[in-house]
């Protein structure tokens, strides 16, 4: 940070201070209600777990119930589900981080190449598309086209001779299905990202690489992906960061009787065990697990990339 | 391989030109299937006859899904929730970005950690549902709106584009007299348009789609937004309002009572608002992610 970046209000006394404050009120006024929203709606949830700790009921309330200690953390850590649970969750975000986040780097790429802007305008339009369409109808287009009767995957199968595939209730096809309509839905989205790192590439460096004899492959290779590797660097950590924060809505709509074994996530397991069975404190104290551990590498991830690479989020 | 070099040269840009055609179909395909099932005839779909366009042309889908109340209710709810939900989003947002744009606010940056803090670590949804209940929001349009109304993530994007407008303009109207608020609306938003035509979009998609927060705190089916009713027909296949709380079980039980056309149409009447507005607001799409994309 240069001097000029430095708060003022660092180098100020008391009476001009008091004096800035009284100037700027109007700021002050309007900061109170996002302050007030996030006080009541942010940081009271936060006190609000202690009720993990606790055996919570309605009539004594958050504080009045009685203390447990680790109970419920107890109880999931050594509950059958637990190895499940855990394990499916890592498992979509671990491929996701696999399968799904090269793609809007591919197809950033891939964009890029084209010639004709106009062809180039078609391809992105199409790509955004998704991204508006909700994970409700995500997940309800895909059953249809899925569909084991009806659908038009099922028919090509059957018209190769194979045989139809119930997609939806087949335990195994759970994650790829997961990833697969996550591409779909997102990828478009994600590559704006790239594409606009992309522009800040210097034309100059291509105009070298090619008097040097550079093809479109090297170029690629030794100009285009080091000019973009700083984004694919910060969006890596976030993916790293969030690792465990699967989003629950999507597998809560795809989940069914048949495929749970491989559907369950921490995610679903709160909003069930919390909403559904009312076990506030046992559902509490298992989002808290999970929400302390991204916690844990959120800071770890962003600690590491701050040493090595000295990119950090915050 | 890059022997013949625009021979190599020629073939990369074929390859490449097919793999984007292929992409963009696969991208518009579902969409395009679902829009011919809809107004196709009934027998059409299970004989497996529909793959591009309709077949047997047919409005009977759509007829059953005007005529549903359930989905004219939703629909009304959801329109309400969108517009009230984006109203209050944008000004809780604003109201975050604005002053935290000013270099010269006190303990700028500890506020600013202190909102950053809410993305990173928060209750949890157990603790979050208690004060939202214990305010008295739940079961009404305020569970929805409220609490979300300050978005910490589109804040960073419009602080930005605050402090890219030149400090002159603030300074000249300060001179002239003008206070913070006034400053803000007549000078700061009105510069700002394109940012905040995003910001509508994004944040009216995002009520418009919205299904697990409705979920979670409206209790009332006559309260409940297109998406759960849209799930209900849709994933489990009725027409009645029933609780769709009981988990995802019903997904497939009795797949066959709502025909495949029907649910097609649902989803497109769900669909078109978005799909109309959506041309329109392309440019200011794009434009709003890549001015979150430079701030990284």
């Amino acid at each position: 940070m240069d001097a000029k970046t430095v708060p003022e209000s660092k180098r100020l006394s008391r009476k001009s201070r008091w004096k800035l404050f009284k100037n700027d009120i109007g700021l002050y006024v309007m900061l109170a209600f996002p302050l007030l929203i996030a006080l009541v709606f942010r940081y009271i949830p936060i006190g609000a777990l202690i009720i993990s700790f606790k055996n919570y009921n309605f009539v004594q309330g958050v504080f009045g119930s009685p203390w447990v200690g680790l109970k419920w953390f107890e109880k999931f850590l050594t509950s059958a589900k637990f190895g499940q649970i855990f394990w499916n969750t890592l498992k979509i975000s671990l491929y996701s981080l696999i399968f799904s986040f090269p793609c809007p780097i591919i197809l950033a790429l891939s964009l890029n190449e084209l010639r004709s802007e106009k062809f180039k305008r078609v391809v992105q339009t199409a790509s955004y598309l998704p991204y508006f369409v909700s994970t409700v109808i995500v997940i309800g287009m895909m059953n249809q086209l899925l569909s084991p009767t009806t659908g038009i995957i099922n028919m090509i199968i059957t018209a190769l001779g194979g045989e139809a595939v119930n997609f939806i209730t087949e335990p195994r096809w759970f994650v790829s299905l997961y990833i697969i309509s996550g591409i779909w839905s997102g990828v478009g989205y994600s590559s704006i990202l790239y594409l606009s790192a992309l522009t800040t590439i210097s034309q100059e460096l291509y105009e070298a690489a090619v008097v040097d004899g550079a093809g479109r492959w090297k170029k690629m290779w030794y100009i285009t992906l080091p000019g973009i590797l700083p984004t694919i660097l910060i969006l890596l950590l976030m993916n790293l960061g969030t690792l465990l924060n699967v989003g629950y809505e999507k597998a809560y709509l795809m989940q069914n009787d048949l495929n749970i074994k491989t559907s369950e996530i921490i995610g679903t397991y709160v909003y069930k065990q919390g909403l559904i069975q009312l076990n506030y404190s046992y559902s509490s104290a298992v989002g808290m697990f999970q929400s302390v551990l991204n916690l844990i590498l959120v800071t770890l991830f962003n600690t590491i990339s701050k040493k090595t690479a000295d990119i950090s989020l915050w | 391989m890059v022997e013949t070099k625009s021979m190599g040269d020629r073939v990369f840009s074929f390859c490449n030109g097919l793999f984007l055609t292929l992409l963009a179909i696969i991208f518009v395909y579902p969409l395009i299937y679902i829009l011919s099932i809809s107004f196709s005839g009934t027998m059409a779909v299970l004989n497996r006859e529909v793959f591009l366009w309709p077949v047997d042309f047919s409005l009977e889908a759509y007829k059953t899904v005007f005529e549903s109340e359930a989905i004219g209710r939703a629909y009304l709810n959801t329109i309400y929730y969108t517009i009230v939900g984006t109203a209050f989003e944008l000004v809780g947002t604003t109201l975050l970005a604005y002053p935290l744009s000013k270099k010269r606010l006190l303990g700028r940056r500890t506020f600013s950690f202190l909102f950053y803090f809410t993305n990173i670590f928060n209750g949890g949804m157990i603790p979050t549902y208690l004060v939202v209940k214990n305010v008295g929001f739940v079961n009404s349009i305020w569970s929805l709106v409220i609490p979300g109304c300050i978005s910490v993530y589109y804040a960073i994007i419009l602080r930005t584009n605050f402090e890219n407008v030149p400090q002159e303009l603030e300074e000249a109207a300060k001179i002239d007299g003008m206070g913070n608020w006034r400053i803000l609306l007549t000078i700061y938003i009105p510069l700002s348009k394109a940012i905040y035509a995003a910001l509508t979009l994004f944040f009216a998609i995002g009520f418009w789609n919205a299904y697990m927060q409705p979920l979670i705190y409206l209790n009332d089916t006559a309260k409940y937004p297109l998406q759960i009713v849209l799930r209900n027909i849709v994933i489990s296949g009725s027409l009645n309002d029933l609780s769709n709380s009981a988990v995802g079980s019903g997904a497939f039980t009795d797949m066959r009572t709502i025909g495949e056309t029907m649910k097609s149409a649902a989803i497109i009447v769900v669909m078109v608002p978005v799909m109309c507005i959506y041309p329109f607001v392309q440019k200011y799409f794009v434009k709003g992610v890549m001015i979150g994309a430079v701030k990284g």
